[in-house]
């Protein structure tokens, strides 16, 4: 059986950002990314 | 144009999915692990049917196909664990299970970690010290993967070795918060930033560029490189109470590449404040009597030592190389299971500044030796820029070399064509866009399909 969520995102086509400025990055907060599809494995958090 | 590097290697991988489709079952017994290679032209799809599985300390769940390809790694079971595979390489082979013997030293080093986390807001920063193959990445990988599992840490990942592009491509080092689970199925353990969705929330790396493939070729730039990472770091940390408390896990070069007495890593140690090193070997090793007299008598009870990890599979240079260059088709392509599109652009000649490191070694004879961390200027030709790999930096065209040496890196491109007649390139770039009026500093590395 192929797994058809890897088969939506693959289709979901995006592209990079440029890495943050290392000002920007000293103040970014990592939990404001909010991903979309989560993994399986976010009950953990 | 042929083709586009990466475009090629995504459709060959839709024949070999479907290639074979035998399902093997396999029992692993708690505490056992199962040691898998699997090529570039070959795909392994793993299912847990029943238990606890781990792949670098991420625990796989149950009832998904996992797919893995030109990656050695291993599934250790937590438990007794039921699995299916298929994989047309495999098949007939003798596979490889064996109880994990250095598991609980990783678990023992999980929990002291957990409470020094848990006694302070200042949490601990060890660096993973050891001779080339003892499992230095992966046991950096499994810590950073226990210390999310069961609490909202988010330990800062730190790479300083630059034959390993993780997060990020080769010849750069990284720092990178990690803030939900690395991607088991990923030899360079998952996406970094991208926009848009992504099956895994995707890590923000900081990326210092050495751009040498090889330590010894710029040592003094190599150093330089890790204080300019170190600072910015240890300026997240101080901002972020989160990482802050979660500490650091500092993954070093195999301790062949450095200079004989070490100096890197006591750059290393002195940048990030180290406070605990984690040897893997044993204590025989002539290297760990030498790390010992590196350090003052007081700091000696902060060394410890793991024998070298018994997951580990021999690697060599042809699977390093590899692994690179699948670590500069993802930057580009993106994976499998989330693909990127890159774009091309031309530019002129006259458009473009580019420098690059001195190589120590290989300009010997005709390149001053003073100030081995000044960049020099590469003259726009195709024998110095076809496929190579550039870093863009965040400092303007016009600036000297000594700006665009400390300036923040805005990203890689790889040029893909020289066309001297013309005058003319195409770099490729993650980013759609204009060319950042940005100066630009070429790697070692050269990518080409
Ligand atoms: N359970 C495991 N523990 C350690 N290594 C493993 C395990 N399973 C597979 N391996 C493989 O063993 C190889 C060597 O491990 P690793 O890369 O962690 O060593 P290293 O000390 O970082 O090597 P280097 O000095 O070249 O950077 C890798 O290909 C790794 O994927
Ligand atoms: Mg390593």
């Amino acid at each position: 059986a192929t797994n058809s969520s890897s088969n939506t995102t693959q289709k979901n086509i995006q592209s990079r950002n440029w890495y943050l400025h290392d000002s920007q990055w000293i103040i970014f907060k990592d939990k404001e990314i909010v991903s979309t599809s989560r993994s399986d494995h976010s009950e953990n958090n | 144009m042929e083709s586009l590097p990466g475009i090629n290697d995504a459709s060959s991988n839709q024949e070999v999915v479907n290639g074979d489709d035998e399902i093997h079952d396999l029992s692993l017994k708690k505490g056992d692990e199962w040691k898998i290679g699997v090529s570039s032209d070959n795909k392994l799809i793993v299912k847990i049917i029943h238990g606890i599985a781990e792949i670098f300390g991420t625990e796989l769940a149950n009832n998904k196909d996992y797919v893995f390809q030109n990656f050695k790694f291993s599934i250790f079971a937590v438990e007794d664990v039921e699995l299916q595979w298929r994989c047309m390489e495999l098949v007939g082979t003798n596979l490889s299970v064996q109880e994990n013997i250095t598991a609980k030293y990783i678990y023992n080093l999980h929990f002291a970690l957990e409470k020094l986390r848990a006694a302070s807001f200042d949490g601990p920063k060890i660096m993973i010290v050891g001779n080339s193959n003892t499992g230095k990445t992966s046991l950096t990988r499994t810590l950073c993967s226990y210390a999310i599992k069961y609490k909202t840490y988010q330990p800062l990942f730190v790479n300083l070795n630059p034959a390993e592009g993780i997060f990020t491509v080769p010849g750069a080092i990284s720092a990178t918060p990690v803030s939900d689970i690395l991607d088991p199925q990923s030899s360079r353990w998952g996406q970094s930033m991208t926009s848009g969705a992504t099956e895994l929330h995707s890590k923000q790396p900081l990326v210092k560029n050495f751009g040498l493939e090889y330590i010894r070729e710029n040592r003094e730039l190599y150093k330089v490189v890790i204080s300019q990472l170190a600072e910015v770091a240890m300026n997240r940390m101080q901002n972020d109470a989160l990482v802050h408390r979660s500490g650091c896990i500092i993954n070093t070069p195999p301790l062949e590449d450095l200079d004989d007495d070490l100096s890197e890593l006591l750059v290393s140690f002195n940048q990030f404040k180290v406070n605990y090193i984690i040897y893997l070997g044993e204590e025989t090793d002539e290297n760990f009597s030498k790390i010992k007299k590196m350090f003052p008598e007081s700091f000696l009870a902060n060394i410890l030592r793991i024998p070298k990890l018994s997951g580990i599979i021999p690697t060599d240079d042809i699977y390093k190389r590899s692994l690179q260059r699948s670590s500069i088709r993802e930057y580009f392509y993106g994976t499998y299971n989330s693909v990127l599109s890159p774009y091309t652009i031309g530019v002129d000649f006259d458009d473009l500044t580019v420098w690059k490191p001195k190589n120590m070694i290989e300009d010997q004879e005709n390149m001053e030796q003073s100030s081995p961390s000044k960049y020099t200027s590469v003259e726009i030709n195709a024998s110095n820029l076809q496929h190579s790999l550039v870093s863009l930096t965040y400092a303007d065209r016009k600036e000297n070399e000594s700006a665009v040496q400390k300036a923040a890196i805005l990203g890689y491109g790889l040029v893909t064509e020289v066309n001297e007649k013309r005058h003319k390139l195409r770099i490729l770039l993650p980013v759609p866009g204009a060319l950042p009026n940005k100066a630009m500093v070429l790697t070692s590395y050269r990518y080409l399909e």
